[in-house]
């Protein structure tokens, strides 16, 4: 069996025990993903992202928020939520036209584990570059 | 009709995070950034677990009061240990836990099942400040040593030395000695560690010397068994005499290496005990940072955060790089003195607990395994002092199994026959099996005959030989596990039958010098029946002839001529002991 890792509390009386639920003492985590940039039409393409899709596997529901950036501006967070265990899918949609897109995922509250199976873009490219 | 969209992945999501700061030198990282995450058991990339109280530590006040700051934990023999300080009574206590960290024991070893743990012992009183400790924990011993062993009011804290008996008493460790004789001067270590049944320590100090300005490069070991020290075993970690840069600030034992490093300076120390043990200092040396920065992860790999940034060394190799993929978060470490490494075993993770400016609660993960970088950015929550790992020694919660309650009772053994014999006996656990032996007495080798199901009192032996002498012997066998045996006792020993004898003897004269001879057969297989004729002048039986088996009649020859003639018959077997005789009978020849 493995160890059990524990945290001692600088400015308190308390031994936490570390690697154990879905919550945290103290302030409140949640996950932040970011991507680096796809440039599917290379680096000076033009490319029209239409889509971030999020994949994944969720134990007691979901809640996340989907940033895309276009060639290093974010766009508008769209969020998705669902119950449930099992498979979701969200798709951010928008429509701006760009070289780059890369994506952050965040989730907003966490009732059971998440798993991220795959984050990607749909686009069209209207010009490529050699 | 088809989208005209095509899809692209920014995975595979495989291959962690690199820096933002760095983004060229690690391209095969799918994610600029991942917090909140962690690499399960088979590669998915899933949240991560969070974290829970499970002990508040309690001063010694009248009325326990919660402590101020946690200094640190770990595993102490099937036990952990915590050190805590409190700034309302200036001592720090020493805690002796439960491995699963879910109760405590009080100074005299009670074990006690609530989460708020009272102090063993004091370590230090008068101590103003939170200790930063190293404890080495080996052949029972739990040595505690203060980061600071002299701190700036000029105040000094011995080492302490447990033996591990109860109720728990401390004693300042001793300082050098001669001959193997423990020294009378307290030591004062600016840390411990056990390598090899010796107990090392650093920043030495004794009597009315403090630990902070002597010879700060200097390790002494132990004699064995964590023994008395002695003046002359020592090593220093570099080559310079009482050089603050090569002042010792932690050690490790990492499989079958000790590492001793300063701030500038890592030696790797080798050998299989103190008349062998050979310094190594490590090329391109990137130093420590400080006391808590490194953890070994297993045997393989000793993680520590250099004056560059995360690092790892192996036992026998060079110091290999971690800090170029998290270079932006190296660069806004504050107080770097004060990270904290740990590790969590099950998601394969070494951990760095930095500050960037909060305190020290921004979590940097190091997956061993995939060797990525995750959550440079991440966050603990809450600030934290130190951390440790405990093994949780468990034995098996399964259902314990039941023995046999109690063995067969009352032997006796009935209808014994010249082949069979019934065994009798009374349960001792009616829901056990029962298995019988038996053997001829005299001998030693018990034969096992069979296993009867729970609650049979009976078996009949068959197959015996006639006329012998047999004991037996019955266990109760249940769940793998057998009770005591019943017998071999008066009533478990008995005699097979011998041969039965003939009977209606009879015996007439058949002429002057012949005798016939009739008799029924026991009907017994194959027993002849042998015919002794008493002679008139002699007076004695003698035998006068042996009918063959199945035969019940028989002319026998006589040579006295007139007189009366007793006869007898028994039937015999081979390697039987005959049975008794039929008659006399009397015959008169005229």
């Amino acid at each position: 069996m493995s160890s059990t890792p524990y945290l001692c509390e600088a400015e308190g009386a308390r031994i936490l025990k570390a690697g154990v639920g879905i919550s945290q003492v103290g302030t409140e985590y949640q996950v932040q993903l970011e991507t680096w940039d796809d440039v599917p039409a290379g680096p000076v393409g033009d490319v029209l992202f239409r889509s971030i899709d999020v994949v994944g596997k969720m134990t007691n529901g979901y809640s996340i928020g989907i940033t895309p950036y276009i060639d290093g501006v974010a766009q508008v967070e769209q969020l998705f939520s669902g119950f449930g265990t099992g498979e979701f899918q969200a798709q951010a949609f928008f429509a701006v036209r760009g070289t780059r897109c890369a994506a952050k995922v965040r989730t907003l509250t966490r009732a059971g584990e998440l798993e991220f199976h795959d984050i990607s873009n749909a686009h069209v490219i209207v010009r490529s570059t050699p | 009709m088809s989208s005209p969209l095509t899809p692209t992945s920014f995975g595979p999501f495989d291959k962690g995070v690199i820096s933002t700061g760095n983004p060229a030198l690690n391209l095969k990282g799918a994610l600029r950034r991942a917090r909140g995450m962690y690499y399960d058991g088979i590669g998915r990339f899933v949240t991560r677990l969070g974290t829970q109280v499970v002990l508040t530590l309690k001063d010694d006040a009248g009325s326990p009061a919660n402590v101020t700051s946690v200094c640190g934990c770990g595993h102490y023999k099937d036990r952990a240990w915590a050190v805590a300080h409190s700034t309302d009574t200036d001592k720090a206590y020493l805690y002796v836990l439960t491995p699963t960290m879910d109760g405590w024991y009080d100074s005299t070893g009670a074990l006690q099942s609530d989460a708020t743990p009272e102090p063993v012992a004091v370590l230090w009183t008068g101590i103003t400040v939170a200790p930063d400790v190293t404890v080495a924990e080996e052949l029972g011993y739990l040595v505690v040593a203060h980061a600071q062993a002299a701190d700036a009011s000029g105040l000094y804290f011995a080492t302490r030395q447990w033996d591990g008996a109860y109720p728990v008493t401390l004693t300042n460790l001793k300082a050098s000695g001669v001959g193997g004789i423990v020294g009378t001067d307290d030591a004062y270590f600016l840390g411990v560690v056990g390598f090899q049944q010796h107990l090392w320590g650093w920043g030495y100090g004794s009597g009315a010397t403090g630990a902070a300005g002597y010879r700060p490069e200097l390790a002494r070991y132990s004699q064995p068994n964590f023994g008395p020290l002695q003046t002359a075993d020592s090593i220093t970690i570099g080559s310079r005499v009482r050089s603050e840069r090569e002042k010792i600030i932690a050690g490790a034992a990492v499989g079958k290496a000790l590492f001793l490093a300063s701030a500038y300076l890592i030696t790797r120390v080798t050998g299989t005990g103190r008349s062998s043990w050979y310094k190594d200092p490590v090329d391109e040396p990137v130093g420590l940072v400080g006391p808590k920065a490194h953890v070994a992860a297993g045997d393989s790999y000793w993680y520590f955060w250099s004056q560059r940034g995360p690092a790892r060394i192996s036992p026998s190799g060079p110091v290999e790089p971690l800090w170029d993929q998290i270079a932006d978060l190296v660069r806004r470490v504050v107080n770097p003195e004060k990270i904290v490494a740990s590790r969590e075993e099950a998601q394969d993770l070494v951990i760095f607990t930095v500050d960037t400016g909060t305190g020290i609660r921004t979590r940097c993960a190091y997956d061993v395994r995939r060797e990525v970088w995750l959550g440079p950015d991440d966050d603990y929550g809450i600030v934290i002092r130190a951390a440790g790992e405990v093994d949780e020694v468990k034995v098996s919660t399964a259902a314990g199994v039941a023995p046999p309650s109690g063995p067969p009772t009352t032997a006796s053994t009935d209808f014994i026959g010249q082949t069979t014999a019934r065994a009798n006996w009374v349960n001792g656990d009616a829901t056990a099996e029962t298995q019988i032996e038996y053997r001829i007495q005299g001998t030693s080798t018990w034969n096992v005959v069979t296993s009867l199901a729970p609650g049979i009192t009976s078996y009949t032996f068959s197959g015996l030989t006639a006329d012998t002498s047999y004991e037996w012997r019955a266990v109760h066998q249940k769940a793998g596990q057998f009770s005591a045996y019943l017998g071999p006792v008066a009533g478990s020993q008995f005699t097979t039958v011998g041969l039965v004898a003939p009977t209606n003897l009879a015996a007439e004269e058949l002429i002057l010098t012949q005798l016939y001879v009739s008799w029924t057969n026991s009907g017994e297989s194959g027993v002849s029946t042998e015919i002794e004729v008493d002679d008139p002048v002699a007076a004695v039986f003698s035998l006068k002839a042996t009918a063959s088996p199945g035969e019940s009649s028989k002319v026998v020859s006589i040579s006295r001529g007139v007189g009366s003639y007793d006869v007898r018959i028994r039937h015999v077997k081979g390697g039987v002991t005959p049975s008794a005789y039929a008659g006399p009978v009397t015959a008169v020849v005229t």
